[in-house]
């Protein structure tokens, strides 16, 4: 699967990654808490996921299997991010990162752990 | 109203509007601008006239939208006049004349009968392609919007919790649209577009306040009016100026009232916010298309040029909303399109109180004053031999007199009757104008004429048909006449009708029935309330039947006295519709026809 995924998209991926293979009527139950979607819209947006291969249908009961890892779209889009907007450079995404002061005691730890196991 | 009308009408409403929009935008609040929109929009999409003497329409006196729509529905009705001549046609044809006249006025009808037959398809084929168009855009909008995700974010949670507002607001994000906008109306929805800072909050105030503000006028259902003026109007190139005016000054007056909630001091902050959205929107898509560079900047021009709305600028817009619509958006008052009428007719025993009344209006734009000239009934050869004589005056002296002669007829002022072509002129007919006509009948006279006229109302000339065709269409003979008269008899006939759509197809004519009666035709609408032709109502003889602004028709009903008659009153609602006939007595049918001033006495 190499297209991009959507927001809404991604809500759909984000409760089979949370929850697992579940069926379309329980995602749309939940989405519907979470969204405010009605079952229609959340079926169409399963359809989309399906047909850009994120999402396996499997019967009986319209079963949902995520195809894709939640770790393999991270990184597509960290890449993404990278690309456009750090002109190929993950070093610069590294240093936008550092210099946001929003980061907290705990991601710059856990971020200096990530050049300690790189190097 | 027809769409014509309103059109025209609505067009003009525009015109000045634009130009009252070009003068005074920036000095007047622009919610001025709104409530004349909405005036335009009333007048195009509720097929209701206003007559009111302060009517623009009804001071200028020459422009008449009625008197317009009058002629273009003539026009269209020429159809069914050329339909009512069709038996003359053969019988002129058996008679081998006036043929070639017949020919060219079927032509003439025929032609615009195929022009609007055209129009009302192409007409229908667009309004339903611009319902059609408009239904599908809204309807991919809406299932777009379906998508969206909710905004989870603790200042816009407060804001909702706090903005006054009656229905339930939810503010939604979405990645496909570049600009925040709103929708629904019961459960309105602000939608964000994704890439939108929402750290920054006081941008993000003056884009949810701005929403709030369409929220709460219900912009969204103004703009379906919009819309819908366009689908009905779309050949009308104004009415689609409108359409993107109006919207434009929909965003306008909520940036007015956005300030207004901000205060004066405000405006270049939020002048700001607006150009940093508007600049996030152009990156994604470079559109840069003049048009909505335009709209920008009138809209920050607009912001910091406005000043703060005193009260004279208040007052003034308030004055000035209610004089465009009482001047423009009225009409011009019936009366003036009213034209009096009478029918006369008069019995063979000229005894009883039949008046012979001549009616003949100017066709000039107000009308005279009805001439009426009553005739002694018994003695009928002098009275009647003046009284046609002076019909022949007024032909002579009127002024389609010189049009008539231009077409070969004249007056032999000695011998006192009309010739055309060496032949005394014995029956003249003439539809001056929609619904109006002069004619007489000298059945002295050997020939009879029908004035032909164009779709412009101009004469082109007469036809010729000879005595026996005339009568005998109305069922007389010439010998029915002359054997019946011992007396000179005849009906010096005025009928005139305010109402077009009487004249055409329900043309009262007079046709003599064998006791030398006149037998009238009356309108169709007059059946179902239990009028016959013979002329009784519910088996009673009519005296005098009384028909304010369509028609007045007196029958002679010679011989018939007051109790074994009738005399009835047309009543009509508001609409022209017939509400009923009411039986009145002899005093009492006077008392009305002196109230309305006819001048007739039964």
């Amino acid at each position: 699967m190499d297209v991009k995924l959507f927001d809404s998209e991604l809500k759909v991926m984000g409760v089979l990654w949370r929850e697992g293979d579940c069926t379309a009527k329980y995602i749309s139950d939940v989405l519907k808490e979470e969204t405010g979607w009605n079952m229609n819209t959340t079926y169409t947006v399963i359809k989309k996921c399906i047909k850009k291969g994120a999402v396996e249908r499997r019967e009986p009961n319209f079963m949902c299997h995520a195809l894709v890892p939640k770790e393999e779209v991270q990184e597509a889009e960290t890449q993404e991010l990278i690309n456009k907007i750090y002109d190929g450079s993950a070093d610069k995404l590294f240093a936008a990162l550092l210099s946001r002061k929003k980061l907290s005691a705990e991601q710059i730890e856990h971020l200096k752990k990530l050049v300690n196991d790189l190097e | 109203m027809s769409i014509w009308s309103m059109s025209v009408s609505g067009g003009i409403l525009i015109l000045i509007i634009l130009i009252l929009r070009g003068l005074f935008q920036n000095r007047l609040p622009r919610q001025t601008f709104l409530a004349l929109w909405a005036v335009v929009l009333f007048r195009l999409l509720i097929p209701v006239s206003v007559p009111a003497d302060c009517s623009v329409y009804h001071l200028l006196g020459t422009f008449r939208m009625e008197r317009v729509e009058e002629q273009w529905s003539r026009v269209f009705r020429q159809n069914a006049e050329s339909g009512n001549y069709r038996p003359e046609k053969t019988v002129a044809k058996d008679a081998g004349s006036g043929e070639v006249t017949e020919e060219g006025q079927t032509g003439v009808s025929d032609h615009f009968l195929v022009w609007k037959e055209i129009w009302k398809t192409v007409y229908l084929w667009g309004v339903f392609f611009c319902v059609l168009s408009y239904l599908f855009l809204s309807l991919k909008c809406y299932r777009e919007f379906r998508i969206s995700l909710p905004v989870k974010h603790v200042w816009i949670q407060k804001w909702v919790q706090h903005v006054p507002m009656r229905r339930n607001i939810q503010v939604r994000q979405m990645e496909r649209i570049t600009t925040p906008m709103t929708y629904g109306v019961f459960h309105p929805v602000i939608l964000l577009p994704k890439n939108m800072d929402l750290e920054d909050t006081e941008q993000l105030q003056f884009v949810l306040t701005h929403e709030a503000v369409h929220i709460r006028r219900l912009d969204v259902v103004k703009k379906m009016f919009l819309a819908a003026a366009v689908c009905i109007y779309w050949f009308h190139p104004l009415v689609w100026i409108m359409y993107v005016l109006a919207n434009r000054d929909l965003e306008l007056a909520c940036d007015e009232g956005v300030i207004r909630q901000f205060g004066q001091d405000s405006r270049a902050a939020y002048a700001y916010a607006l150009i940093s959205l508007a600049e996030r929107k152009n990156s994604r898509i470079p559109l840069g298309s003049g048009f909505s560079k335009n709209a920008m900047e009138e809209r920050i021009v607009a912001i910091m040029k406005k000043k703060k709305i005193t009260i004279g600028a208040a007052a003034a817009a308030i004055v000035l909303v209610i004089a465009v619509t009482v001047f423009f958006a009225t009409s011009a008052p019936q009366r003036d399109i009213q034209r009096e009428d009478t029918m006369v007719l008069e019995s063979q025993d000229s005894k009883v109180s039949a008046d012979q009344e001549i009616t003949q209006e100017a066709v000039k734009e107000e009308p005279q004053e009805m001439n009426h000239r009553a005739l002694e009934s018994d003695d009928g050869t002098a009275a009647w031999e003046e009284e046609i004589q002076k019909i022949y005056q007024e032909i002579y002296h009127s002024q389609e007199f010189s049009d008539y002669e231009k077409f070969g007829l004249s007056y032999d002022e000695k011998n006192g009757y009309l010739l055309y072509k060496n032949e005394m002129v014995g029956y003249f007919k003439d539809e001056m104008s929609p619904g109006l006509y002069r004619r007489f009948t000298d059945e002295k006279g050997k020939i009879a004429l029908v004035v032909s006229r164009d779709a412009k109302w101009n004469m082109t000339g007469f036809q010729e048909k000879s005595m026996e065709e005339v009568l005998g269409q109305n069922g007389q003979t010439a010998e029915n006449i002359t054997g019946v008269t011992g007396t000179d008899r005849n009906g010096a006939v005025a009928f005139a009708s305010s109402d077009a759509s009487v004249s055409a197809s329900e043309d009262v004519s007079a046709a003599a029935s064998e006791n030398g009666n006149f037998i009238i035709e009356f309108p169709d609408e007059y059946a179902e309330y239990g009028v016959t032709w013979d002329g009784k109502y519910h088996g009673k003889q009519i005296i005098f039947l009384y028909d304010k602004n369509h028609s007045v028709i007196a029958n002679g009903g010679s011989g018939v006295s007051e109790a074994e008659g009738v005399y009835l009153q047309v009543r009509r609602d508001s609409k022209g519709k017939i509400t009923s006939l009411e039986e009145v007595t002899k005093e009492e049918m006077q008392k009305i026809l002196d109230a309305e001033k006819t001048g007739l006495e039964i």
